[in-house]
């Protein structure tokens, strides 16, 4: 009786997911979307020879070496007060070169040339943000007539999800990843130098099977810190409250053991979820993630719609202090994530029981061959609660409101992409939207705050080189 | 685990989600010291909010009254924090500022035994006097102004910085101590039960009709004084002492005066000193008194000098000069206190 069940759960398992793209190792970017997929900073050339890159001019340009380039420039204009972005006359190139000077090894090279802002004045504001990657990927030895594989990569990780999502999900981080996949199974270290916080660095340990739709992870956040309260240590020890007796609580690190899993019922649905214990406290903290997605197109009408139920426990986070989770950079890319993130939970979490409902949705249309109509929205219902814990604190987060409470956060993004040239991906945007990158006067500014939330109109133009 | 179950079906269906949650009252400790044995009763601890409003004065001020170490303060209403007057400020951080109110803690003898703090003229129409009140830069409470407009300000650092402050609880009051403008959080763990001094003197009662620190204290009465009032012994002449420097001169029958009283008293209210001097022929008796008032906002203390002269070869018997009171050995005139002697 159970092994027709096996097989069926095996076979979901197996199903690779509609906007998959093969080869890219150790790929933290969201499948299951119609948000637009960035390139990574590895896996040039197979990522290149997907049959939607075709039309990059570089790819073919040697054995040895390839790039390809993404070119943006934008524009808005406030529709609430006039209120506008730090990105709101921009260019960006993204530039990835890779080198493969032998089959085993990639020598990669992402330069992110940019200036956020032409009011600044004349190239004032222009930055260049290099990120280089070597990768070293090669068979070691067959077990059972298949090999066992050997990757690593250093130091640029690009976007990193572990496990669905519950922990860290489409971060750009830097350190390195290793692995050995033998089949569908993989045993994986990673190690980023900072995640959420200035003094944090996160290791974890996947092992996983099916393609990583099946694991278990151990996963250390590694905290190097006096708990300092405020930057201006000096400052409060002269008023008497940030003597290094009150907050500094030394915390090494909070440790996690957890498992995910994901299953395809059907190719155009995914059920995922994921457990997250924190051991090191007693009794232990749990966090929870389920999500599930359809993807799917009917005629000239693509459609993405998700749900994600997420719950931390109170105490679950990281951190022994409420402290703030921070970014970098901040970029037009990581747009291309939802708002539903851990990034958001856990600064509340010392205190507060966190669960959150998100409903997201993204639809794309072609109205005519040069013209497409594209709608998404990000619906996030978020409760937060001391309830039992004996605390009776009250607490303002930006952007989500007061807890204890219920606080609903609301993103949308509608517009028109025009592809002048139909067998090209070139294309222009007309927008409104309530979802920008939020960043500091330079991108690579520490940033609390993943994006500003009021609307603006975009108009944006990108060259797919 | 089923506290955990609990939780996930809560969160599943979405209910019993906290939205409200009100300001929580804060306790301080006082401590009543009472170093001069004054013997005043009832005394009643309070809190009392000063504002503008001569009204607030009166009942309105009352938060709380026990005669217990430990008062409840109550969080302000919205309207009382608008009136509250002075509005000081004190530093989180370099950032942000929070603006507080120092309610002054008082302890009063409730004169009429009514249960209610009516402080007499010009406070309030009452009997009431005010015997006791924190000191102005020391160690005491104060209440956040506005508290959840200044939380949704701040970032979670500095939240979590403010609630150390509290202890956790989501409450208005904190402790600072400082003068004005140049006011420092105190860490909660420093916080120890806030000392009055019962006092004799009417400067509390100023304290809090002019607010704090804004009364001047100055004497102490124990300085030689040129308000003298001179008591000649019909045996001598009254030349030997009536003059220029006292021009307040009596001769008086000495040995029917009733005797000065003599117990030296040091408050911070009134001060007795006694002194004898001689010359060798004529024996002075100082009595020096001295009272302080207020007007104002300002307390002095004044001292008024009484001084008996007497023939040292026939002193009234009730005379205490070289008994209860030493003769001090001074160059100065007679009728002056030496401060110098012991």
């Amino acid at each position: 009786m159970f092994y027709p069940v096996g097989v069926a759960l095996f076979a979901t398992l197996s199903q690779a997911s509609p906007l998959a793209v093969d080869g890219i190792y150790a790929d933290g970017q969201d499948r299951w979307t119609l948000f637009d997929r960035k390139l990574s900073d590895r896996n040039l050339f197979e990522q290149l020879a997907d049959d939607r890159q075709k039309t990059r001019l570089a790819k073919d340009f040697s054995p040895y070496v390839t790039g390809a380039s993404d070119s943006q420039i934008g524009a808005q204009v406030g529709l609430e007060n006039g209120q506008l972005s730090r990105f709101h006359g921009y260019f960006i190139f993204d530039t990835y070169m890779s080198a493969r000077p032998i089959p085993q090894l990639d020598v990669n090279l992402n330069l992110l040339l940019f200036n956020p802002s032409a009011s600044d004045g004349d190239r004032v504001s222009a930055q260049a943000i290099p990120a280089g990657c070597v990768h070293l990927h090669l068979p070691l030895f067959d077990i059972a007539g298949s090999p066992l594989r050997l990757d690593f990569i250093a130091p640029d990780l690009d976007l990193v999800t572990i496990g669905e999502g519950l922990l860290v999900e489409q971060a750009p981080l830097e350190g390195y990843a290793g692995s050995l996949r033998w089949q569908d199974f993989e045993l994986r270290e990673l190690f980023s130098g900072r995640t959420y916080w200035d003094d944090d660095d996160l290791q974890s340990l996947t092992l996983s099977a099916f393609d990583r739709r099946l694991g278990l992870m151990w996963s250390s956040w590694l905290i190097q810190s006096t708990g300092q309260l405020l930057p201006q240590t000096d400052v409060i020890t002269q008023s008497g409250v940030g003597s290094p007796d009150i907050i500094s609580r030394i915390q090494s690190g909070a440790n996690y053991l957890g498992a995910f899993g994901e299953i395809s019922p059907i190719p155009t649905v995914r059920l995922a979820g994921e457990y997250q214990a924190r051991i090191d406290r007693r009794p232990i903290k749990s966090a929870a993630m389920i999500r599930t997605d359809y993807l799917g197109t009917f005629g000239a009408l693509s459609v993405h719609a998700g749900y994600q139920f997420r719950y931390y426990q109170m105490a679950f986070g990281p951190r022994d202090l409420m402290i703030t989770p921070s970014t970098v950079p901040a970029l037009p890319f990581r747009e291309l994530a939802y708002a539903t993130s851990s990034f958001e939970l856990f600064g509340l979490s010392r205190y507060f029981d966190q669960w959150s409902h998100t409903l997201m949705v993204e639809a794309r249309y072609q109205l005519t061959s040069y013209l497409f109509a594209l709608g998404d929205m990000e619906a996030w219902w978020k409760a937060a609660t001391d309830n039992g814990s004996g605390e009776s604190m009250v607490v303002y987060q930006s952007q989500f409101g007061r807890a204890p409470g219920v606080n609903f956060v609301f993103y949308y993004q509608v517009g028109l992409e025009g592809r002048p040239w139909q067998d090209l991906p070139h294309r222009i945007r007309l927008i409104v939207t309530n979802k920008t990158i939020a960043s500091q006067f330079y991108a690579v500014q520490e940033e609390t705050r993943r994006f500003d939330r009021f609307p603006v109109l975009m108009l944006t133009g990108e060259v797919f080189l | 685990m089923i506290r955990h179950a609990l939780w996930l079906s809560l969160a599943l269906c979405a209910c019993s989600i906290e939205t409200h949650r009100s300001l929580q009252p804060a306790s301080v400790q006082v401590s009543l010291a009472n170093p001069y044995q004054l013997t005043k009763s009832p005394l009643v601890s309070a809190v009392v909010i000063t504002t503008p409003d001569p009204h607030d004065r009166g009942d309105a001020p009352l938060l709380a009254g026990q005669t217990g170490a430990t008062l409840i303060l109550d969080p302000l209403s919205s309207d009382l924090e608008n009136r509250v007057t002075p509005a000081e400020t004190v530093e989180l951080d370099s950032n942000e500022i929070l603006t507080v109110y120092r309610p002054r803690l008082i302890v009063y003898e409730d004169v009429d035994n009514d249960q209610q703090f009516n402080p007499k003229p010009p406070l309030g129409t009452g009997v009431d006097e005010v015997w006791a009140i924190d000191e102005g830069s020391a160690v005491t409470v104060a209440a956040v102004l506005g508290l959840d407009n200044t939380l949704s300000e701040l970032t979670l650092e500095e939240q979590e910085a403010y609630y150390q402050l509290t202890g956790g609880v989501y409450t208005p009051f904190i402790f600072v101590s400082g003068s004005s403008g140049r006011l420092a959080l105190t860490r909660l763990d420093q916080i120890g039960p806030i000392q009055l001094a019962l006092s004799d003197s009417p400067v509390p009662q100023e304290e809090l009709s002019c607010g704090r620190g804004r009364v001047s204290v100055y004497g102490d009465g124990t300085g030689a004084t040129r308000n003298i009032h001179a008591l000649v012994a019909l045996t001598l002449d009254s030349a030997v002492a009536c003059g220029v420097d006292i021009p307040d001169c009596t001769s008086v029958d000495l040995p029917n005066l009733p005797a000065p009283a003599l117990d030296a008293t040091r408050t911070p209210g009134s001060v007795r000193l006694t002194q004898c001097r001689t010359n060798g022929v004529i024996q002075a008796l100082i009595v020096q008194e001295a009272k302080r008032t207020c007007s104002n906002c300002v307390c002095p203390m004044t001292p008024l000098a009484t001084v008996y002269f007497a023939d040292g070869a026939s002193v009234p018997p009730w005379w205490p000069c070289g008994a209860a009171v030493p003769f001090c050995d001074s160059t100065l005139p007679l009728y002056y206190m030496d401060t110098s002697c012991p």
